[in-house]
């Protein structure tokens, strides 16, 4: 509740996070520029992506800026190509209902060599890639993840479950091909 | 263990993204953006600096302004003119706005709420009661502490001075609170039963918080 009342809050107030913020911006703002630009394929729109994208990144920075320089490039490659997409199709409003089953895939992950999984999961759709990657590794939270793709926190959930959902039947097929 | 292993999957398996985006044939590495896109990033990456430059008011000044505002609200005539001078004097330092126009018209406070557990040193100063807001000061001489009462639809905005540290805490009964300090004094602001409450004071924020815990209906 608090949140919503803060809700214009100065996203950063701390200097040296602000200080920090301005260097990301500036060494990664030519990636995030050409990650918009291969999306729209138009350079007023994709400045205009860029723009948006670092304000979610603002709004997010807390939780991502001691992540290493690697990472935060990955999280500003994740949200910036979101941001292109949901404006490409901004007139799409899909109602997202909260389904909550969550899809266990402990046992079949125990029994996979990491590189094998990595290969399996360079299989799944670029959507599917990108919310693992928010989600475990970057260890975000769903209203976190949220903020980056632009979208609901239900839809976020929603995402993660098709994602599993995708990674667990890639999983099942490769032990029934063992 | 099977979290471990799928961060690290996912991580090898994104590095080729990566190195997808990081080239693009039709933008060099000298790619210029425009005037446009460069005033509107300085803006935005960079416009909280200029508020360094400028002496910033405390955050005592801060809750003063909207003590103010909320006594302009009493005074009807008063008002537009307090709600000018808060704009002009804080609004163009981007430190605090406090917007009242919410279209929310009903008449009177409603429910009022109280403190429960004063310390018996501390007397009540002043207080009031408005069509918006409630206010109650108290004092034990060398510490004050005001505790205050808005209509959550009298209550918006706040944008608060940098030099303070804010933190959230949610106590045992999922209540949440945002905790503003500095050196010296502390303020604790939650919402709660269409509410803002605010208690500020040159006192110990744990003392705060626990004035804020003792908050009743009256």
């Amino acid at each position: 509740m608090i949140k919503l009342l803060f809700a214009d809050m100065a996203l950063i107030d701390d200097p040296c996070d602000l200080a920090d913020y301005e260097n990301l911006y500036k060494s990664t703002r030519l990636k995030a520029y050409i990650t918009a630009f291969k999306i729209l394929r138009n350079e007023t729109l994709a400045e205009e992506a860029v723009s948006e994208s670092y304000l979610k990144i603002a709004e997010n920075f807390q939780k991502i800026h001691n992540l290493n320089a690697h990472k935060k490039e990955a999280y500003i490659v994740i949200t910036v190509r979101n941001t292109s997409l949901n404006m490409l199709k901004k007139e799409t409003k899909i109602e997202i209902v909260e389904y909550n089953d969550e899809i266990d895939l402990a046992p079949q992950i125990e029994h996979i060599r990491e590189q094998r999984l990595a290969e399996l999961i360079a299989e799944l759709s670029a959507t599917d890639k990108e919310i693992l990657y928010l989600r475990y590794t970057l260890k975000l939270g769903y209203d976190e993840i949220a903020i980056a793709l632009g979208i609901s926190s239900a839809a976020a959930r929603q995402r993660m479950r098709f994602a599993k959902k995708n990674l667990k039947e890639l999983l099942e097929r490769e032990e029934n091909d063992v | 263990m099977y979290d471990d292993k799928l961060s690290r999957a996912c991580e090898i398996a994104f590095e080729p993204i990566l190195e997808e985006y990081s080239v693009c044939d039709e933008v060099s590495e000298k790619h210029r953006f425009s005037d446009a896109f460069e005033e509107k990033m300085k803006v935005a990456v960079s416009a909280p600096k200029p508020k360094h430059r400028i002496k910033k008011l405390s955050w005592r000044l801060i809750i003063a302004a909207v003590l103010i505002f909320s006594s302009g609200l009493c005074i009807g005539a008063a008002r537009l003119p307090i709600h000018d001078l808060i704009m002009t004097v804080i609004g163009n330092r981007n430190d605090i706005i406090v917007n009242n126009k919410t279209g929310d018209e009903r008449i009177g406070l409603g429910k009022i709420y109280v403190l429960t557990s004063i310390p018996q040193d501390y007397r009540l100063i002043n207080s009031y009661i408005c069509a918006d807001s409630a206010n109650s000061c108290y004092s034990n001489g060398k510490n004050t502490f005001t505790f205050l009462q808005y209509k959550d639809s009298a209550y918006k905005d706040a944008y608060v001075n940098d030099s303070i540290k804010s933190e959230y805490i949610t106590d045992e009964n999922e209540q949440e609170y945002l905790i503003l300090s500095d050196d010296e004094s502390a303020s604790v602001i939650w919402h709660k039963d269409g509410y803002v409450f605010i208690i500020c004071g040159n006192i110990d924020k744990d003392d705060l918080l626990k004035l804020c815990k003792s908050t009743k209906l009256k």
